[in-house]
């Protein structure tokens, strides 16, 4: 085959493009979903992970989170979204929302390290202000740390997303058609693999690239806010 | 909210899509050009030393060891099997040592000539194959199976449509299931992968070559059963060893020791052994 | 007005040793009174003033404020904070939000005052410390002694019962510690209890009503501004006298 009736077989043939870009939506609806539980379910985790009792020791659900984010991360994702594909909803139908779950899940842990982390290093002065002047707890974190630990949260919450976003190409596994399966899928009908793998590649790396670019205009925005 | 996230998603989908295209059809084309020139110099080089896999003394098999029970993981974990015993038998006629390689059926084909010297793997004879490779004569007949559960209503090729059917990626089941009106195909890595989403109720019936449906349904004989292919009109298929486009040398001496394998009776005892169970 | 009673605190180090840092403590601040905690770095002053809101809980002895014990576990500490207002060595203004929004954040939160109402004491106070001007724009463009004037006034938009000053001037360049100490002045002049750990002497000879001593974690010697500085009775204060001075 020439290059260009490679090209035409992977791309262009029986609108095999289509496949590719269904693949992309698929790819991107499961990491955007998961990208909101792992934020959600991880500032929470976070939040759990600093409780502490009024005499400073560590609370109990400060051992549930860290729990959560040790079995989360020493096991490989992969078997994590087996485990849930398979055995713990095996009895749903929406293989996106199943596919969704366990990525939020898996990303939580990272995500509540993170914000764990963008917490810690807000000056601590600032609970105390906040304490001494009758606030709650819960108040000082909602009006004052957190929208301070917003600025030490976003980059690496950047690089968690795009790692999230090209994790999910494991759901081959469970036969979900993202971006890396319709490549795949396109090699099983061509018995080519070059165009389908290089195709698939070059559309990853282009959406990341402008997530990149995107990240990058609202980390500068958030900076220059500093100098207000 | 959802209509700035369709919005941005639709931008990002166009800019990808223009890109991808503008530089797959460059960058790649570059790269394309020296792998075939590449290979042109290999296959010069091997007309010259009357080139073919034959010159080797080791051949080098992929198979897909999920594919019961013509080739599976063995107690050892290495492949065993049908095919496994029979590209054996027929190494030891052609004087070679064989090693085989597991890997993931729908990239057997891309890989022989590179990766692999031969496919043997239940691979069923297609005109698209045949483009891309050179088949020995056919060891095996085969027709595909539909599983379904005991209750379905499923029994003709009506009723497969808009159905959600399972298969294995780039096999004859997914190839057929693929071309069914209105259906809805889960393609997965392995079919044992399948059988057990038909289990779970996420497929309504699973296609797959009759001698691993049987395997698979005689492991969950409460609640699967496994209906013949020819009830939904599919035509009988021929399993062969897919080997290098070109290389007749290979071709021929591998067809030369099915021949011999199937006179001197070891072809039949192979499939007591591991197909008909007797 | 505060009653401090035998209290201790204790921190843990990191090797187990346990450093005794208040070692008894006995003290009553009156309504109306300055007190002034004078005293070498690691003598317990800040750690005393912390304990009397409660920022440090203290290992054992009680604080009664107002007729309350604040160390009892049942006392709601975030009402006895809001009549308690603390200022501290680094200002600690919050960063996120615009000065307004420091001064109205907590009594409109805590639903003391409404909006409005927050605003309005507000703009009076920052116009009592000539800092109405800045009631728009975040902490970090704001000098060091502008950031402490704000935070004296944050405290006071909870119309608090007694101010607390851990080091108030302590982290200004030297030509903004005479505004700050202004402010301060013309709060004790207002009649505001004040208790004020601090290194200006003299703050402590012109405003305090008393003068304390703290070193070793103890009050080693109380007495009156004059006396403390013309007749220091034990040779630490002597010494520590004689080095400040």
């Amino acid at each position: 085959m020439t290059i260009g009736e490679k090209f035409t077989a992977a791309f262009i043939a029986e609108n095999r493009w289509q496949l590719y870009l269904k693949g992309l939506g698929i790819t991107i609806e499961i990491a955007f979903f998961a990208a909101i539980i792992g934020l959600m379910l991880g500032t929470v985790l976070a939040l759990m992970n600093l409780s502490t009792h009024k005499n400073g020791k560590p609370a109990v659900v400060h051992y549930l989170a860290t729990a959560y984010v040790d079995i989360i991360r020493g096991t490989p994702s992969v078997l994590q979204l087996l485990i849930m594909w398979f055995i713990v909803m095996k009895s749903s139908n929406n293989g996106v929302l199943v596919a969704s779950l366990s990525f939020g899940l898996n990303s939580a842990a990272y995500v509540s390290e993170i914000v764990r982390a963008g917490i810690l290093a807000v000056d601590k002065g600032q609970m105390e202000a906040g304490r001494s002047l009758g606030l709650t707890k819960g108040m000082t974190m909602r009006y004052v740390v957190l929208p301070q630990a917003m600025k030490n949260i976003i980059p690496p919450m950047g690089n968690e997303f795009i790692t999230l976003l090209k994790e999910t190409a494991i759901v081959g596994y469970v036969s979900l058609n993202d971006l890396t399966r319709a490549a795949n899928l396109i090699q099983s009908r061509t018995y080519e693999a070059f165009m389908p793998l290089i195709g698939a590649a070059v559309i990853y790396f282009v959406v990341i690239k402008a997530l990149t670019l995107a990240l990058g205009v609202l980390e500068r925005r958030l900076r220059r806010s500093d100098n207000r | 909210m959802k209509k700035l996230l369709a919005l941005v998603l639709t931008g990002v989908l166009g800019v990808s899509l223009l890109t991808a295209c503008g530089s797959s059809s460059s960058a790649p084309s570059a790269a394309a050009e020296t792998a075939s020139t590449e290979g042109e110099a290999a296959s010069v080089e091997a007309e010259a030393s009357s080139g073919s896999a034959l010159d080797k003394d080791t051949l080098i098999i992929g198979t897909n060891a999920a594919f019961p029970p013509f080739e599976y993981a063995g107690d050892d974990g290495t492949p065993a099997g049908f095919d496994i015993d029979l590209i054996n038998a027929i190494g030891e006629k052609l004087g070679k040592k064989v090693e085989v390689k597991d890997m993931e059926f729908d990239s057997l084909v891309a890989s022989i000539g590179n990766k692999i010297d031969i496919a043997i793997a239940g691979m069923t004879v297609t005109e698209e194959r045949q483009k891309m490779v050179d088949f020995s004569d056919s060891y095996y007949e085969a027709v595909q199976n539909v599983i379904v559960a005991k209750d379905s209503a499923i029994a003709s090729a009506d009723d497969l449509k808009n159905k959600k059917i399972g298969v294995q990626l780039g096999t004859t089941g997914d190839f057929i299931a693929s071309d069914i009106e209105g259906s809805e195909v889960s393609q997965y890595n392995k079919a044992v992968d399948a059988v057990n989403d038909l289990l779970n109720g996420r497929v309504d019936c699973v296609i797959i070559d009759a001698n691993p449906a049987q395997e698979f349904v005689s492991q969950h004989a409460e609640e699967l059963t496994a209906l013949e292919g020819t009830q939904f009109g599919f035509e009988t298929e021929n399993y062969a060893i897919a080997m290098p486009k070109g290389d007749t040398a290979l071709v021929e001496a591998v067809n030369q020791a099915l021949k011999e394998l199937k006179e001197d009776g070891t072809f039949d005892k192979l499939v007591a052994a591991n197909i008909t169970g007797e | 007005m505060i009653t401090v009673k035998n209290i201790v605190k204790d921190f843990k180090n990191m090797d187990g040793s346990v450093n005794h840092v208040l070692r008894g403590i006995d003290y009553t601040v009156e309504q109306g009174q300055k007190i002034v905690i004078v005293g070498p770095s690691g003598g317990g002053k800040s750690t005393f003033l912390r304990c009397l809101n409660l920022l440090e809980t203290p290992t054992s002895g009680d604080i009664i404020f107002d007729g309350e014990n604040i160390t009892d576990p049942k006392t709601d500490i975030n009402k006895v904070r809001q009549r308690m207002g603390m200022v501290f060595q680094t200002f600690n203004l919050f960063n996120n939000l615009t000065v307004m929004e420091n001064l109205t954040l907590a009594p409109v939160k805590l639903k003391i005052m409404k909006e409005e109402e927050a605003e309005e004491k507000a703009l009076n106070l920052l116009r009592r410390v000539n800092l109405e001007e800045k009631a728009d724009v975040y902490p970090s463009s704001l000098s060091g002694g502008q950031k402490q004037r704000i935070a004296i006034v944050r405290s006071l938009c909870m119309n608090p019962e007694v101010m607390l000053f851990d080091e108030p001037t302590s982290a200004l360049d030297p030509e903004m510690v005479g505004e700050v100490l202004d402010v301060m002045k013309q709060l004790a002049d207002d009649g505001m209890t004040m208790v004020v750990v601090t290194h200006e002497m003299g703050f402590a000879r012109e405003v305090g009503t008393k003068v304390l001593f703290m070193a070793d974690g103890i009050i080693m010697e109380e007495n009156t501004p004059d006396k403390f500085f013309t007749e220091p009775q034990t040779p630490r204060l002597k010494e520590f006298l004689s080095k400040v001075l």
